[in-house]
């Protein structure tokens, strides 16, 4: 089949256990899915019967992109990584992770748009993409390696062009915080989808091409993807500006901005060359931005160690090389150590004292971690379950730790690295009640941006509260919806937006953090626009152009809805989601938050009784059965998606219970 | 005369948009491989190194063209392929010395910058303003330093006290 505009309109499906590679269409997906994530969810309701745990062959581990990636569309580079994750508790959960770099655009290039692995090799294999052609190689000679050399190898072997996606011995040894790792520092993080690549003796996948990604309607395509990019020239309040290069590591590191994905035109990774490094006594070069710089901890926070530039520098380059997770490190387990031993409870590992404020504990521990030596074992298999394996320091894990396995995030409790305070994380709560993993990885943008256009954050450089109010009642369609004082009143209907946002996001592919695009000091409603364009509305005129689909907007909203509900009802089936479930996460927030919200001047915490009534609404609006948490059936009927109604009907009159890990 | 050059100190993110948006705009696809610029990134050392035509005053290329396809058109100030005349003989890609000179399999001819007819889209579009579209003579425009997003951890200070 020629394509359908954005689309190569090709999947590969490859079994590894026989080795057979097959291909089939994506317009068996679209428009319905929309790409990505969305795409991921059906083949995951339609391949992973229940019972399958994450590191069973019968898992299925899907690569996927979306109408936008690699086009000129801006922050598209991405792409979304989904499969039964090992990180997940207290089950295995259908989840997925998305990353950067260039590999997401180069597997469109090489002509697919996806990739659904199935099986198990029996001795190490890579798969190699390139221009509509695929096959599987021995990779005996890569297995052991870090992520670094890997790419090395497979770079000098295929050519500088290629990208590739890869596993460390973290992921061959079947770690549940394993990552997959493309480039120096993009990865794949949550949810341990290298202990998936590692279980199917999955090395890496390589890919490389030079085929077209054709496009609907080319002009108002290229037209709207311009005026677009431009918008985003606007600085967002908080940021620094361009003298935020450190004129001290520019002179000694050569820092300078550094693209994190392609098309990615932010300023928030910077390259490195050269860097000194202490503990192997060579010199680095790579990006390091965003929760790698715990690493290097911040004196006078939370994160309140200091082990310098040079060895926070090389200590995330030996996470990123054994590919180990750095978020469920350095905002779960680290903290938990530091505090563990400020009072007492834990003051060595396998004998070497805990102290944060060095580089050899820190390259030791990890190194443990990767190759399942002593202590390293446990933790291996994630903070969460490390930490209950041990029994120490519950109460510590518990506030660091809201559910499902991952470390807080943009929450005002236990991720102490991003400024939120109430009532704007209420709707990040109402986010982690129903996600099955971190779900602020695609959900950022309400917390984050009402904090960082705010006087909060930005001073009098962004909006006022006024104009945040204002600005957020129509967007979110509820006047209390980002009311500085409003407390939980409104707080479902950004929670629901934002989910449908997320799942448009991780389908696109377009990257989180700046996506949607909301706010601006530039106009007088203080709603972003271009060229006619609203800001919210970005990634729909984007998408519309490149596919020819979504002739209203509506259409688009609906497919999001779709595969959201599609994914709940996965967690539904196959491990026995539940409202009870869901409110698992309210003790977590029931501790005060980090600090106030200067309008209010006192701390708060989660209100249990007003936010089981929060998710009532939530639930109402979303169209759940408010007691059970589970799509309706005529939500689902509503959505297009009678055969998942069945299923679940069906699932429920056997209302067999679902085993726990 | 405008030329299209690189600052000199290549602020260059390697966001690689400055591709993808000329395959687009001057082939209608996106695809690096049919782009008349390109950006040999290496993830591992970071060095983004980008290659378009220089508009050289003697120009290797032409010179190389057997049939003289290769003609400078003085109004705009570039090299245009005549592809009524072109043979496909890829003479030209051989003889630049800046790898300027791409092939395009879809046309079975070359391709190269051609400024976009007059306002090359890759300089209006360099988020580092690496690109720019200028007189050559004159003092290069100074980067207006518009930031875009910039997102960094903000964490919590430590006074405020940790109650409970």
């Amino acid at each position: 089949m020629r394509s359908t505009g954005g689309w190569t309109g090709r999947i590969l499906w490859v079994d590894l256990s026989t080795g057979r590679i097959k291909e089939d269409e994506t317009r068996r997906y679209v428009p319905g899915y929309i790409g990505g994530r969305g795409i991921a969810a059906r083949i995951a309701w339609e391949e992973l019967p229940p019972g399958t745990g994450a590191l069973d062959p019968h898992n299925v581990l899907i690569f996927f992109t979306g109408p936008l990636t690699g086009t000129t569309a801006p922050f598209s580079g991405r792409t979304t990584v989904s499969a039964l994750g090992p990180q997940g508790f207290p089950r295995e959960w259908f989840t997925r992770s998305n990353m950067g770099g260039h590999w997401g655009p180069e597997l469109k290039y090489a002509g697919y748009d996806g990739i659904v692995i199935s099986g198990a090799a029996d001795s190490p294999v890579y798969l190699w993409v390139h221009d509509g052609r695929a096959e599987l190689r021995d990779a005996s000679h890569l297995w052991g390696l870090g992520t670094y050399a890997t790419q090395n190898r497979l770079l000098a072997e295929h050519g500088s062009r290629v990208r590739i996606a890869t596993i460390g011995p973290a992921g061959e040894n079947l770690s549940r915080i394993a990552v997959i790792q493309t480039e120096t520092e993009s990865a794949a993080g949550q949810g341990g989808l290298g202990a998936v690549m590692g279980a199917k003796k999955l090395k890496a996948v390589v890919v490389g091409g030079t085929m077209p990604v054709e496009i609907a309607h080319r002009d108002e395509f290229l037209r709207k993807t311009l005026a677009i990019q431009r918008e985003f020239h606007t600085p967002t309040p908080s940021g620094r500006g361009l003298g935020s290069l450190d004129p001290e590591k520019v002179a000694k590191y050569g820092e300078r901005f550094h693209a994190c994905s392609q098309q990615c035109i932010a300023r928030c990774a910077c390259f490195y060359t050269k860097v000194p490094a202490p503990l192997s006594g060579s010199t680095l070069s790579g990006q390091y931005h965003c929760v790698a710089a715990l690493f290097e901890g911040f004196r006078g926070t939370f994160y309140d160690w200091n082990v310098g530039f040079e060895a926070g520098f090389e200590l995330s380059k030996i996470a990123n090389d054994y590919g180990i997770n750095h978020w469920d490190l350095l905002i779960g387990v680290a903290p938990w150590l530091k505090l563990c031993r400020e009072r007492g409870l834990l003051t060595e590992l396998d004998g070497q004292p805990i102290d944060l404020d060095s580089p050899p504990f820190w390259a030791e521990f990890m190194r443990k971690i990767a190759y399942r030596e002593g202590a390293g074992d446990l933790f291996a298999e994630g903070g969460w379950r490390a930490i209950n394996a041990l029994g120490i320091g519950l109460d510590i894990a518990a506030r660091l730790f809201p559910a499902w396995g991952y470390a807080g995030h943009w929450d005002g409790h236990g991720d102490h690295a991003n400024r939120v305070v109430f009532p704007y994380w209420l709707v990040s709560a109402l986010q982690w009640a129903v996600d099955v993993r971190d779900p602020i990885a695609s959900g950022h943008c309400y917390a984050q941006n009402c904090m960082r256009w705010s006087p909060f954050l930005a001073k009098d450089k962004g909006l006022t509260w006024e104009e945040i109010a204002c600005a957020g009642a129509k967007v979110y369609g509820h006047p209390a919806a980002t009311d500085p004082r409003s407390g939980y009143e409104g707080k479902a209907w950004p929670g629901v937006y934002h989910g449908h946002r997320s799942m448009l996001k991780d389908s696109a592919t377009v990257d989180d953090w700046v996506f949607p695009r909301i706010f601006s000091t530039r106009t007088p409603d203080r709603l972003a626009r271009a060229e006619g364009m609203e800001g919210p509305s970005f990634e729909w005129h984007m998408i519309r152009a490149a596919t020819g689909a979504y002739e209203d907007e509506a259409e688009l909203d609906l497919a999001c809805e779709r595969a959201f509900n599609l994914e709940r009802a996965i967690a539904v089936r196959n491990h026995g989601r539940c409202r009870q479930d869901d409110e698992t996460i309210i003790p977590y927030f029931e501790t005060l938050e980090n600090e106030p919200n200067p309008l209010i001047g006192e701390r708060q915490k989660l209100d249990r009784q007003r936010f089981l009534g929060l998710l009532d609404e939530y639930y109402t609006l979303r169209g759940w059965d408010v007691t059970t948490g589970v799509p309706t059936r005529q939500r689902l009927l509503a959505l297009g998606l009678s055969d998942v109604a069945d299923a679940l009907e069906r699932e429920q009159e056997g209302s067999r219970p679902v085993p726990k890990e | 005369m405008k030329k299209l050059f690189l600052r000199k100190s290549n602020p260059c993110h390697g966001c690689i948009s400055c591709v993808t948006f000329c395959s687009q705009r001057n082939a209608g696809v996106s695809a690096p491989s049919r782009a008349r610029i390109y950006v040999d990134l290496d993830p591992f050392s970071g060095d983004c190194k980008i290659r378009f035509c220089q508009q050289c005053k003697k120009a290797a290329c032409a010179e190389a063209c057997p049939v003289d396809a290769i003609v400078f058109q003085h109004e705009g100030g570039y090299w245009h392929i005549d592809r009524d005349l072109c043979t496909g003989c890829g003479n030209c890609v051989e003889a630049c010395q800046f790898q300027a000179m791409f092939w395009d399999d879809d046309l079975g001819q070359p391709i190269k910058c051609e400024l976009c007819g007059g306002d090359p889209i890759c300089a209006q579009i360099c988020p580092a303003e690496a690109l720019v579209f200028a007189d050559p003579s004159a003092e290069p425009p100074k980067a207006t330093g518009t930031p875009t997003e910039e997102y960094r951890l903000v964490p919590v200070p430590l006074d405020t006290p940790d109650a409970e």
